[in-house]
């Protein structure tokens, strides 16, 4: 009987909350066809945007069904020596990488390989300090928004503001190395950009755009090929560094534990292999939850892809052109408009969006002005994709009875605004999050992710020894070791 | 100053639903137990991650052998791990109780 079977064996009187529960889910749904219908009778190009609303929608039902969260991941594995999360994500990265594999041999992948630096694991490991505080990482802090959890609003809220203000801003430009700034100037770019005025600007134009980057199959020099695809970027990229992985974690931190609980004095090969069956079991809603995330992203790209044929476009900016939406569109005539699984880039968008109207002018950047576009948050396809995600879970809370309004403390929400902001921040230094960085990367393919996750996990074995530090310290100000 | 501020409210005994949180050892009737003394209670009420899994830890740490720790949290996704942890952890998970808007989880030191 799993966990959540247990919960439903209830104390107190909560019957026909699970009925008003699926109303709720059943409004949920209706408001968005309602939406997407009135959206394709106002233009019925905009079902570009709603395959990414769609889809969201899939993706939160996944997420909030398997709590599928990088933080929860990193951080059980070190706080309290649990892997369950950790070996749910692997599972769900080998099948991911398997339907991605199917997509790029179809050839409809949008998937593009980050540059590979040092960039990528430091900012890892900004990112990784920064979910032990929020309790989340970028897709986790999306699905409990839908359970309810304004500390994850908050968390949200952080996010968006810190990457705008970080991308835009020159605080710290006098960080900026002199070779940047001369490899900055050599770019040639347009008149309009303040290519060498802030950090962020300067560190793409002078450091980023400088790197190499490619997947498995690309540095095989098989790419297109089933080889290349299959056994370089499935296989050798994807499969067997998590089967690694998942060796590492049983040997680490589940061995004992099963070996102590079946009783076995010294385990043969037979026992282990038991003892790792028995860990991925407790890691099944996880697993399963990224079997569907795997399938449907898979999906999602295909769909892009084939939508993007159709209309002969190669990215959402010009399609908001020909509807005659020309607001907020970089000077390339783009927006941002990955195809695929994507997070953080839309939340720093909607932090811009609000800032771009209080005044503030972050359209002379390059992250804004020349490559994402600053759209209304109406108008952001993956932007909408995140809201589809919160109300899939808020669909799937709902139903199970897990939806709850839960107002945090106030450690939680300071909590959440600095952790948010470090988010914010190593999303940006490190091109991503979780899910942008690592999870849509290595299962196409680019190792690159591997590194992000190194980078993640330091940062998240800092925080917690962090965070420890900080619940011993609070409770011997207090007297009470449960005063936290 | 500022810091026992937002300490305060556990000390007092948190709210959940209508009823407060007997911090002391208590007896309680648990589906599929039957009445058992809880000798320490977790309240986390609020908390997200990881401050339940870490404060059971710290309860199992400060209990008896055999004796009971309870765990209340209104935090799904720390309910749900106790479980797993209580095989990587000297314990073992005995019940977990949808309670009135939060889960009460019961675990034993010992396996």
């Amino acid at each position: 009987m799993s966990n959540r079977d247990v919960c439903d064996v209830g104390v107190a009187g909560m019957a026909g909350t699970s009925t008003k529960g699926k109303v709720y889910a059943g409004v949920i749904v209706a408001l968005v066809a309602l939406a997407s219908v009135i959206a394709l009778s106002i233009d019925s190009r905009f079902l570009y945007m709603l395959v990414y609303v769609w889809f969201g929608v899939i993706y939160g039902l996944f997420l909030q069904y398997g709590r599928f969260c990088m933080a929860s991941a990193v951080r059980d594995l070190f706080a309290v020596g649990v892997p369950r999360m950790a070996v749910g994500v692997m599972i769900a990265v080998a099948l991911y990488s398997l339907t991605a594999a199917a997509v790029t041999m179809a050839g409809f992948s949008t998937f593009h390989a980050h540059p590979l630096g040092w960039h990528i694991i430091i900012g890892g490991a900004i990112f990784g300090f920064g979910i032990i505080f929020t309790g989340g990482c970028a897709s986790s802090s999306l699905y409990k928004s839908g359970e309810g959890n304004v500390g994850s609003m908050l968390v949200l809220v952080s996010i968006s503001f810190s990457q705008a203000i970080f991308v835009a801003s020159d605080w710290f430009s006098g960080l900026v190395p002199e070779s940047w700034t001369q490899s900055a100037l050599e770019k040639g770019m347009p008149e309009e950009l303040t290519i060498t005025s802030t950090w962020f600007d300067q560190f793409m134009a002078g450091y980023i755009w400088d790197l190499q980057g490619g997947t498995v199959a690309e540095m095989m020099g098989r790419e297109g090929t089933f080889f290349g695809i299959f056994v370089g970027n499935a296989l050798l990229g994807a499969i067997l560094p998590t089967f690694a992985i998942l060796v590492f974690l049983y040997i680490v931190a589940y061995r004992k534990g099963y070996m102590r609980r079946a009783k076995i004095q010294n385990p043969a090969f037979g026992d282990h292999m038991r003892g790792m069956w028995s860990m991925f079991t407790s890691s099944k809603n996880t697993a399963l939850a990224g079997l569907g995330i795997g399938i449907f992203a898979g999906l999602q790209m295909w769909t892009t892809g084939a939508l993007r044929d159709y209309y002969g476009i190669f990215n959402f900016g010009e399609m908001l052109e020909d509807m005659g939406y020309y607001t907020g569109i970089s000077i390339q005539g783009t927006v941002f408009d990955p195809g695929y699984w994507y997070i953080t880039t839309q939340e720093a968008q909607w932090g811009g969006w609000v800032l771009n109207k209080l005044g503030v002018d972050n359209m002379s950047n390059i992250f804004f002005g020349l490559e994402n576009g600053l759209p209304n948050p109406l108008l952001n396809a993956p932007g909408m994709m995140s809201i589809g995600i919160i109300l899939g879970a808020a669909m799937l809370a709902n139903i199970n009875r897990e939806f709850k309004w839960k107002l945090p403390s106030m450690e939680t929400a300071i909590f959440a605004i600095v952790g948010g902001t470090l988010m914010g921040i190593g999303a940006r230094v490190g091109m991503g999050c979780n899910v942008g960085a690592f999870f849509a990367a290595v299962t196409n393919g680019d190792l690159t992710g591997w590194i992000f996750l190194f980078g993640m996990a330091l940062g998240g074995y800092l925080g917690v020894k962090a965070f420890t530090w900080w619940m011993e310290w609070r409770a011997s100000r207090s007297n009470d070791e449960f005063a936290l | 100053m500022f810091f026992s501020w937002f300490g305060k409210k556990r000390r007092t005994g948190k709210r959940i639903g209508m009823q407060t949180a007997v911090m002391e050892p208590h007896a309680v009737d648990v589906p599929g137990l039957g009445m058992v003394i809880v000798a320490r209670t977790v309240n986390c009420i609020g908390d997200g991650c990881p401050k339940p899994q870490l404060l059971t830890l710290k309860a199992l740490n400060l209990v008896d052998e055999g004796e009971i720790v309870e765990l209340i949290s209104d935090n799904p996704t720390a309910v749900e791990t106790i479980p797993a942890m209580m095989l990587a952890a000297y314990g073992s998970h005995l019940a977990t109780v949808r309670g009135d808007g939060c889960w009460k989880v019961y675990v034993r030191k010992g396996v």
